[in-house]
């Protein structure tokens, strides 16, 4: 058998048996609730839009509502799947995850999951087959990294997703311009690779035909966005603005203001953050730019960047810069063992890992209650820290990562061993 | 090599890990994933108030003091619980709908009795003076109010050991406590704007741990402020001191490799790309 084919079975094989029996029950029950909405002729950023007022309303402090606020993109990607499973189940199909005391039908349940993952499962097919093609080892990588089964096929989370559509546009962004444009237009359907957007537009500017294709591309796939801008206008910029504007949180050196988590003092943390994104990002572009380094290099520069100073960086997104980094022979692979254990240390309490398990087990449940807050006593006030202390390791080893990108990287020999330096390194 | 870039990087994070020591002053909240719940809490110089959370729903508030740098801590003051508080005999948690919000700088709660169409507002507003708590009602009302802690040491100035209950206070609108923290004694006073109807304490095996105030009328402010504490032992400093240490330490050690060029490990080029 083919090397990349038997990755690819493997791969996929442990994600199916994974798939239905986790999941991050909030993030899943997002992505249920809009698909029904969207199939059911509803405005999806409405609803988030009225969930935020009353949020508002009721409370008097300036909270978003965390539903569904991606690029209507995503539903056309989901939404097919969640409709094969009210196919298969046409009566008893309704799930709620996002209640304290979720509402779970067996079987629907496991075959709602293996359904709703499914665009990410295959996502991470493509990406083992594309990586195994260009180097085996790596595909395999890929294929059993614990981190991405964490996220694909545990959690299920849709940023493999866009490693894959990133992947496939640089792949094919020398020859086949609009698929280039297009597939980064799907990478969008999570804004924050939009910091990207110079790098691919930099490298279509040589030729002018060249760039319009591109931007054809782009524009195609942006077309449910651009209808949303006209249908809905005001709780489709809502939702974006959100995105733009949440306070900080997640796997990055702000995540200290979890010890003192009012939402004004976030705020004023976070406007100081998004300054200083904005302003590493543009000045990292310009220097990539100018020193004409090498699109893949460049692409997860950037990524990275964006993970270390973004004002919300979870532990899901360094899957989307993966796939690409695992091209680039300088990537430090040792990074994603950073966000699994975080994931695995703070955001795996049952809710957040495998109801559709222990909502069948009670007793097993209440082990698992039992051992995670034995757990989080024992590390008990000092756990802001010892996030704190893990999220720094991620900024300084990644940092580190971008900076390596930027020197040759032979060791200081004399200069009567110094060895030429390799084509790879030009 | 050590860059520009590097000492940046370094000095950003170090300046960022001081952010928990910021002062802001005045209301706050923030609320779980699920969004069911608001907590409010308030800080300055002085006073640290929590009122609700996810696991007590809509309650209390909850007074500490706070002590600044470079001992900072919540010193647990007193507490008012709507559980143990009653209108008309109806209890405030159970029997009354509630729902919280800011209105300038004081956080207002809103009671509306499912027996009846009594309503009643509870207020919470900081002052130079203290903590105020206020019930403002529609009606005249007999209201009962538990204020706890674990625990007073005195109350009136007494500890009440071999008291039989029930330990009734004389009443009077105003009313001193003590307490004792890490080796320091607090004392407490407790302002009524009008003359309760009856003052009582409670214990528990432990000793003092409630005070309970009845009053009928439609409004009743009580000023909760601290009289005096004779302070004689010198804490830890605050745990928060540790953000600051880790990003010290990480940004010297991140200097220090990249002062002796550690090498990162290239894979080696297998493919075209």
């Amino acid at each position: 058998m083919r090397s990349w084919l038997k990755y690819v079975l493997i791969g996929l094989g442990i994600r199916l048996a994974l798939a239905p029996f986790f999941m991050h029950a909030w993030d899943i029950g997002t992505i249920l609730k809009a698909s029904e909405q969207f199939l059911n002729g509803q405005d999806v950023y409405g609803y988030v839009a009225e969930r935020t007022y009353m949020l508002r309303q009721s409370t008097s402090l300036p909270f978003y509502y965390y539903g569904f606020t991606y690029l209507p993109q995503t539903l056309l990607i989901f939404a097919p799947f969640y409709r094969l499973y009210t196919l298969i189940f046409p009566v008893e199909n309704a799930l709620d995850l996002q209640a304290v005391e979720p509402a779970i039908l067996y079987p629907q349940i496991f075959v709602f999951l293996l359904l709703i993952k499914m665009p990410i499962i295959l996502g991470d097919v493509a990406v083992i087959y594309l990586l195994s093609k260009r180097e085996p080892k790596i595909g395999l990588f890929y294929a059993l990294n614990p981190y991405v089964l964490f996220i694909t096929a545990i959690w299920g989370h849709f940023d493999p997703l866009i490693g894959l559509f990133l992947l496939a546009s640089y792949l094919c962004f020398n020859e086949r311009k609009i698929l280039s444009g297009f597939l980064y237009g799907l990478s969008l359907i999570k804004i924050y690779t939009i910091v990207l957007f110079p790098i691919f537009i930099a490298g279509s500017l040589s030729r002018r035909r060249e760039f319009a294709k591109f931007i054809l591309g782009l524009s195609i796939a942006s077309l449910p966005a651009i209808y949303y801008l006209f249908a809905a206008p005001y709780s489709f910029l809502d939702a974006m603005i959100f995105q733009g504007v949440r306070p900080v949180s997640g796997m990055n050196m702000y995540n200290l203001v979890l010890s003192s988590p009012g939402i004004f003092f976030r705020t004023a943390i976070t406007r100081i953050a998004a300054f200083v994104l904005v302003t590493a990002i543009l000045s990292l572009t310009y220097v990539v730019l100018r020193e004409r380094q090498p699109m893949l290099s460049s692409i997860v520069m950037l990524m990275l960047a964006f993970m270390i100073f973004a004002p919300v960086t979870n532990e899901q997104h360094l899957a989307a810069i993966m796939p690409l980094a695992l091209l680039s022979r300088r990537f430090n692979q040792k990074l994603c063992l950073i966000p699994l254990l975080l994931a695995l240390a703070f955001h795996s309490t049952h809710f957040y890992f495998a109801i559709p398990i222990f909502w069948t087990n009670v007793s097993l449940r209440n082990q698992y209650a039992m051992m995670y807050g034995a757990w989080l006593e024992a590390i008990g006030p000092f756990s802001n820290h010892v996030r704190y202390l893990l999220s720094l390791s991620f900024a300084f080893l990644a940092f580190r990562n971008i900076h390596s990108y930027f020197k040759p990287q032979m060791p200081t020999l004399k200069p009567s061993f110094q060895v030429p330096r390799p084509d790879y390194l030009r | 090599m050590r860059t520009l870039v590097d000492i940046l990087f370094v000095v950003l994070v170090v300046s960022l890990s001081f952010a928990p020591f910021i002062c802001l002053s005045g209301w706050d909240g923030y609320a779980p994933e699920s969004q069911s719940n608001a907590t409010y809490v308030y800080q300055n110089e002085t006073w640290y108030i929590r009122y609700s959370d996810e696991t007590i729903r809509t309650d209390k508030p909850r007074i500490f003091l706070l002590e600044r740098w470079p001992v900072k801590g919540l010193i647990d003051l007193v507490e008012l619980s709507d559980h143990q508080s009653f209108v008309n005999g109806l209890n405030l948690y159970e029997d009354f709908e509630s729902h919280g919000g800011l209105v300038g700088d004081e956080l207002i709660v809103s009671y509306g009795s499912n027996h009846g169409n009594l309503h009643l507002t509870k207020s919470i507003r900081v002052t130079d003076e203290g903590v105020m708590v206020t019930y403002d009602s529609d009606q005249p009302i007999e209201l009962r109010l538990t204020l706890w802690r674990w625990y007073f040491s005195a109350v009136d100035d007494c500890d009440y050991r071999g008291v039989p209950q029930p330990l009734k206070v004389e009443t009077k609108d105003t009313l001193r406590f003590e307490f004792e923290d890490g080796g320091q004694t607090y004392r407490g006073i407790l302002k009524l704007s009008d003359e309760p109807s009856n003052i009582e304490v409670g214990r528990d095996l432990n000793g003092l741990n409630k005070i309970l105030i009845d009053y009928v009328g439609s409004y009743l402010s009580i000023k909760i402020a601290l009289e005096s504490a004779s302070r004689s032992s010198l804490k830890i400093a605050n745990k928060d001191l540790l953000y600051p240490l880790i990003s010290i330490i990480f940004g010297a050690v991140y200097l220090k490799v990249g002062r002796y060029a550690f090498v990162v490990k290239i894979r080696p080029n297998r493919t075209g790309h």
